[in-house]
């Protein structure tokens, strides 16, 4: 790997974030401490490792963005988990019989907050395919 | 010092705070249990109690200087070699063959990340922040130690450190 400056962004970044799990005291539930610690840690190593990949200049800076955006809401909300957001406004949730146009697909990528860009969007089955799924299984 | 025994002292006897200040004052480089009695305070034996225990506690803290053992170049490398034990990430196989030849990435198989973490605990042991420019010199085991050795000036034989501690040998004449 080429040692340029973003390969060192990335490494700060990395650091910060491990020095951030050794210091973290957890304020709502104080016998969660640990197990914060612990999330924060597997998280980053995670999450790093998936996105080692990626080569695009201005994606990798997207990403650093998405580590201090994480950084910055964990320390401000003392909650390191993510804030999950649903569908954006005036979209309709996916069935099976109405057709999803690659612009809703677009809308709802684009709407994605910036902290959430590692993590996939899940594909909501309805229920009566999961029912019959279950069946079969 | 004078202030804590005014302060224990006063508690005893809230209402003879004036003469207790004014014998204590004249006779502040005599202190000993056959002065204090001549001040023909009520109770004098428990102000001596509580004078000589406050007294030793603050002449022994005053005399001993508390520095660490000064560190050889064995102590780092037990140390190194321990946090590198101590990392998860290794498996258990390789955990006891770590030498100083040990290269992080070629033989143990860690990415840069892992290497991050390795040097983030090493600064957490050793209690110095170690700059980003120095993480690429630090691949293998033998790299990690001498760069300790230079930064905390370790010397071979240490001399003999001379504080002014008091001896606990001629000490026991204070219990």
């Amino acid at each position: 790997m080429s040692k340029n400056l973003t390969y060192f962004r990335v490494l700060q970044l990395y650091k910060r974030i491990i020095k951030l799990s050794h210091s973290w005291q957890a304020i709502d539930h104080p016998s969660k401490t640990y197990e914060e610690q612990k999330y924060i840690r597997n998280e980053a190593r995670e999450l790093f490792r998936k996105n080692k990949h990626v080569t695009d200049p201005t994606e990798i800076e997207e990403h650093i963005r998405e580590g201090e955006a994480r950084i910055e809401l964990a320390c401000h909300y003392r909650n390191p988990y993510p804030r999950l957001v649903n569908l954006p406004t005036y979209s309709l949730p996916p069935s099976h019989n109405r057709i999803r146009f690659k612009s809703e697909y677009e809308i709802e990528h684009i709407s994605r907050p910036i902290y959430l860009k590692s993590y996939e969007i899940k594909e909501e089955l309805s229920d009566s395919e999961e029912q019959s799924k279950t069946n079969q299984s | 010092m004078l202030k804590t025994i005014f302060r224990n002292g006063c508690r005893l006897r809230p209402t003879f705070n004036i003469c207790l200040s004014t014998s204590l004052s004249n006779r502040l480089h005599t202190l000993s249990p056959s002065n204090t009695y001549q001040n023909g305070q009520v109770w004098p034996h428990v102000f001596v109690l509580r004078r000589t225990s406050i007294l030793d506690r603050h002449i022994k803290d005053a005399g001993q200087m508390r520095t660490p053992p000064p560190l050889t170049p064995r102590d780092i490398e037990s140390r190194v070699l321990r946090i590198c034990n101590e990392y998860d990430k290794i498996q258990e196989a390789q955990k006891n063959k770590i030498a100083l030849e040990t290269h992080f990435m070629n033989d143990l198989g860690l990415d840069s990340l892992d290497h991050v973490e390795i040097i983030v605990a090493l600064e957490n042991e050793f209690g110095f922040e170690i700059p980003d420019a120095d993480y690429d010199k630090l691949y293998t085991v033998k790299a990690v130690v001498d760069y300790l050795k230079n930064r905390m000036h370790v010397v071979e034989r240490p001399k003999p450190v001379v504080s002014s501690a008091s001896d606990p040998r001629y000490d026991e004449h204070h219990h």
